[in-house]
């Protein structure tokens, strides 16, 4: 165990022992990694995703940030109501602007393999 | 639509609704390399939850139970529009994987994996058994190191006069009458703003270049918007790289070189990392 501190403390160095800037998290969270509910055969083997909604709406994320709507890479964290009620704001926009192409992007992706 | 329609439709004899609780995944390992230990001081996605491997044949899933009135479907597309409630479930997600990645190789998920309980992860394993350890071969000894060039605000003015034509521009408007003056101050505007593109597009291309040769793997992402964060400029090349993990420093110093190279032009290079190969498990990217 005392090996893999070493490696985590090698590990932090290049950020300086800070926590990852959210941005860079975020990006990669959200938007890389396996993605369970388009890469498995859901009807062989009986899995299921509880959440295969949160998969359009990460989908709708995305749809987001290539609008240039990053929402989540605000910092800091709407502080103050106006900042809040701004985001808000801008959700409600943002989902009224996707519904449409949500359901496309569902019909497209969600049965097939990401990427 | 099919599948989902599918999976709706699907009755199971072991739903969630008895137990209130999914099963949430953040990546697979190796079977035998992460013990639960390895996360005992370690928050994931819900508060008092442990992290735990659930192994099945040569792979083993990180795992954790979720209470569903949080991460249940309903639950979730409220949660999610929230961003301070996203932040810091995805900062948990990466964190548990940072750590897996410390004891070894990780195929990391996407944020969200929610099974309705083990039994449903551990058909997952078995129907992936033999991908999921081939993706893990694939990242084994391997970081992925994440750089990122950031040009100062005023670079369209740095670089974007430096060439022959905004120049002569500059030296026709210096004598020119009121009338011309508009005329080519406008058309010197858009040299520069040119010229400056032109730069941008160099130095992040010879940047990922220089950077891709000394790793395995190498993708450009889409630069990030750096406003509203606090951070200023303009950022060149968002670039990730997979590099074997003893040769981190060989990438580092080539950053290194990088800024030295671009230090004239006011260019930043940040370097994070290392990361669980996020941009490097996908399907298809082998």
């Amino acid at each position: 165990v005392s090996s893999i501190e070493g490696r985590r403390a090698a590990f932090a160095r290049y950020s300086g022992g800070e926590p990852a800037q959210l941005a860079d998290v975020l990006e990669r969270v959200l938007d890389k990694g396996i993605v369970i509910a388009g890469d498995i055969r859901i009807d062989l083997v009986g899995v299921e995703l509880l959440t295969l909604r949160l998969r359009l709406l990460v989908a709708s994320a995305e749809k987001a940030k290539e609008l240039g709507i990053d929402w989540w890479e605000q910092d800091p964290f709407y502080s103050s109501s106006a900042a809040r009620r701004q985001l808000e704001q801008r959700i409600e926009q943002l989902e009224e602007a996707l519904q449409d192409r949500g359901r496309e992007g569902a019909r497209d992706g969600d049965a097939s393999p990401d990427e | 639509v099919a599948a989902r329609a599918h999976v709706t439709a699907m009755p199971h004899p072991t739903s969630s609704a008895d137990t209130g609780e999914g099963t949430y995944v953040y990546g697979v390992v190796p079977a035998g390399t992460a013990s639960p230990e390895l996360f005992a001081g370690v928050e994931g996605v819900a508060p008092e939850r442990r992290v735990e491997v659930l192994e099945h044949g040569r792979v083993a899933a990180l795992v954790s139970r979720v209470p569903l009135a949080e991460f249940g479907e309903e639950a979730l597309g409220e949660r999610l529009q929230d961003p301070a409630w996203l932040a810091e479930k995805a900062q948990a997600h990466s964190r548990v994987l940072r750590d897996a990645l410390a004891a070894g190789a990780v195929v990391p998920f996407r944020f969200g994996a929610i099974f309705r309980g083990e039994t449903d992860v551990s058909a997952l394993l078995a129907a992936r058994e033999a991908d999921l350890t081939a993706r893990l071969r694939h990242v084994s000894g391997r970081v992925e190191i994440g750089v990122k060039a950031v040009a100062p605000q005023d670079f369209p003015e740095r670089v974007g006069r430096a060439s022959e034509e905004p120049r002569r521009l500059e030296a026709e408007l210096a004598g020119a009458p009121p009338g011309r003056r508009y005329l080519l101050q406008k058309q010197l505007q858009q040299v520069v703003a040119r010229e400056a593109s032109a730069v941008r597009t160099r130095i992040a291309d010879e940047s990922h270049a220089a950077l891709a040769a000394v790793a395995v793997a190498a993708t450009v992402n889409q630069p990030q918007d750096l406003s509203g964060t606090g951070l200023e400029g303009e950022m060149l090349l968002n670039g990730a790289y997979l590099v074997p993990e003893d040769e981190q420093q060989t990438l580092v110093e080539h950053v290194e070189a990088l800024r030295a190279r671009y230090a004239e032009l006011g260019v930043r290079f940040d370097v994070t990392g290392p990361w669980p190969p996020f941009n490097f498990v996908t399907v298809g990217a082998e």
